[in-house]
């Protein structure tokens, strides 16, 4: 890819439910760097604080108060005033969420989704099809698909459709909430592999959130494991899986099934 | 097409019902509509008699016998005749023909429920949708003026109002819509609140979809279905609202043919001429009786959980 992509880096980022002394603490992650064409992955298991944080980093936490810094390039999402972050949402940071089908208003074509998404971040016209036509072949859709509604496709064609959107936005941060946990093994290692080649091809930023270590160690870089909101252990993929220094990686580690082996 | 096909594949060869419909299955509607029809008989019926009365309203002035009779023509020598061949409904005191008044009954009450329910929707529905998806403070200012509205019984609130207000049609449209909105209001309220926390309006917002257009195009769309079912429910309601409302006279004014007034106008002669009162009657009763079974024939057809109940 020829444009520079921007890279996505958190430093003491705290989100917090509540005010004062009452506060709670949901999620904390001191640093996370995610370069373009890298993949960091958060691991941990529900309640961890996983989707709290990318939710941050989209600045989507009503009610939640966040401190520290989550820089997408050179905007800072924590500081960024409301109508900048609705731009910056979709075009630059895209989230692609668990569960795919629910995440589609059932009363809207998909191509009517894709176009209208598209025409929202200014762009329209044939430069807008032709970016939906290449998007969808990226992704391997057939753009036949585009006049469906959502309950006329599959999971899998769903959450396809949604890594889409992101790749004809050109979004230079992806978000991925749990993306193959609603989906069945044989889709989930397809998912997997689209996300992992988009990175590559198009040096997107991917931030890969699961409580699976067995989907993460596929294509994860770097692993944080996440326990009640806090950081347990991060390091390069090799490191956290091969020599896990936490006990709660050992354990999580232990909990993987072994595949193919 | 792509190796997701596994997900999309019947399990066994069956007949391909799940199948996604292709572009040539968009006539197909027509054929699901009719499926439903025939598993709903009441529903079918109601909606076909209100096709009926629909139709006799539009084109009373030139399906009626004596268009001349929905308003000022009177005939001395013809008053309070039964029914027969020449008067299929009789004629009233005055020597109008009942057929032609209760056919242009249908036109007023007609218009009024459609205009109440078009108001009241187009008030109620938008205000319900912000307060539900907005929620916090402007939920709460919403929702008690609502409350305000829907303490007073709507009956009573219309009837005060229409008092106040010049008697007519116009009065009666705005006096009943005054009393309606506040449901639709909360209804609406209701449903966008729980339309609020499903996936796709987060997906919008992660899209970077402005607040306004989250509003209109994905909790408003997702928000119409029990507001349909509603209004098809609320129609009779209206009809006989505006029917008491013009039986207390403060209604449509003579000679606009009303049902209610009609009724209003024949009660003295019912022991004696009862069919001056018994058909406005029968015209009341069948269209609320056919818009409460279309209403609830559309809620079953559209409750999500109809297969799970049937």
């Amino acid at each position: 890819m020829t444009p520079p992509r921007s890279s996505l880096t958190v430093t003491d980022l705290k989100v917090r439910a509540g005010e004062g002394e009452d506060a709670r603490l949901l999620a904390s992650l001191p640093h996370l760097d995610v370069a373009a064409g890298t993949c960091v992955a958060i691991v941990g298991e529900s309640g961890s604080g996983k989707s709290t944080t990318l939710h941050a980093m989209l600045g989507l936490t009503d009610g939640l108060a966040v401190s520290g810094r989550i820089m997408v390039g050179d905007t800072d999402v924590v500081t960024a005033p409301e109508k900048a972050l609705t731009t910056l949402r979709g075009s630059r940071v895209a989230l692609v969420s668990q569960s795919p089908q629910s995440s589609l208003n059932p009363t809207m074509r998909l191509g009517t989704l894709m176009r209208r998404v598209l025409a929202r971040h200014g762009i329209r016209g044939a430069v807008a099809r032709q970016r939906a036509d290449d998007a969808l072949r990226d992704v391997m859709l057939d753009p036949e698909l585009l006049r469906r509604y959502p309950h006329q496709i599959s999971g899998g064609q769903a959450q396809r459709f949604a890594i889409a959107l992101a790749v004809a936005l050109r979004a230079d941060v992806v978000l991925a909430d749990e993306p193959t946990s609603a989906l069945d093994v044989t889709v989930q290692a397809a998912v997997l592999q689209l996300l992992d080649r988009l990175r590559a091809e198009h040096g997107i930023a991917l931030v890969l959130v699961s409580h699976d270590l067995a989907v993460v160690s596929r294509i994860a870089d770097h692993i944080v494991v996440m326990r009640h909101g806090h950081v347990v252990e991060s390091g390069p993929a090799a490191d956290v899986l091969g020599a896990p220094a936490a006990d709660y990686t050992r354990e999580l580690l232990a909990a993987v099934p072994t595949l193919g082996e | 097409m792509t190796d997701v096909s596994p997900t999309l594949a019947p399990p066994a060869p069956a007949p391909d019902r799940s199948a996604p419909p292709t572009p040539a299955a968009r006539g197909g509607q027509a054929r699901r509509l009719l499926a439903l029809a025939r598993r709903d008989l009441p529903a079918t019926v109601g909606a076909v008699v209100l096709l009926a009365i629909v139709l006799a309203a539009v084109l009373a002035p030139w399906l009626a016998p004596y268009p001349g009779d929905g308003s000022h023509a009177t005939h001395p020598l013809d008053t309070l005749a039964g029914p027969g061949g020449r008067h299929w409904f009789g004629t009233d005191a005055v020597g109008r023909d009942l057929l032609t008044r209760v056919m242009y009954g249908a036109r007023t009450s007609l218009t009024v429920a459609a205009a109440v329910l078009t108001v009241s929707a187009l008030v109620g529905v938008p205000l319900g949708v912000i307060a539900g998806y907005t929620g916090g403070v402007v939920k709460d200012v919403i929702m008690r003026i609502t409350d305000v509205f829907l303490a007073f019984p709507a009956l009573l609130l219309s009837v005060a109002l229409a008092t106040v207000l010049h008697p007519g049609t116009g009065s009666a449209i705005i006096a009943i819509s005054v009393g309606w909105w506040p449901w639709y209001a909360r209804m609406a309220c209701v449903t966008a609140t729980g339309i609020r926390s499903r996936g796709f309006v987060d997906a919008a917002r992660c899209l970077g979809v402005s607040r306004i257009r989250i509003m209109a195009r994905h909790v408003l769309p997702n928000a119409l279905t029990p507001v349909l079912v509603q209004l098809s429910l609320d129609a009779g309601g209206v009809i006989l609202t505006s029917a008491a409302l013009s039986y207390l006279g403060l209604g449509p004014q003579e000679p606009t043919a009303e049902w209610g007034l009609m009724v209003q106008q024949g009660q003295d002669l019912f022991i004696t001429d009862w069919w001056v009162v018994a058909f406005p009657g029968l015209a009341i009763l069948l269209t609320a009786f056919c818009f409460n079974v279309l209403g609830e024939g559309l809620r079953s057809a559209l409750d999500p959980h109809r297969e799970l109940t049937r």
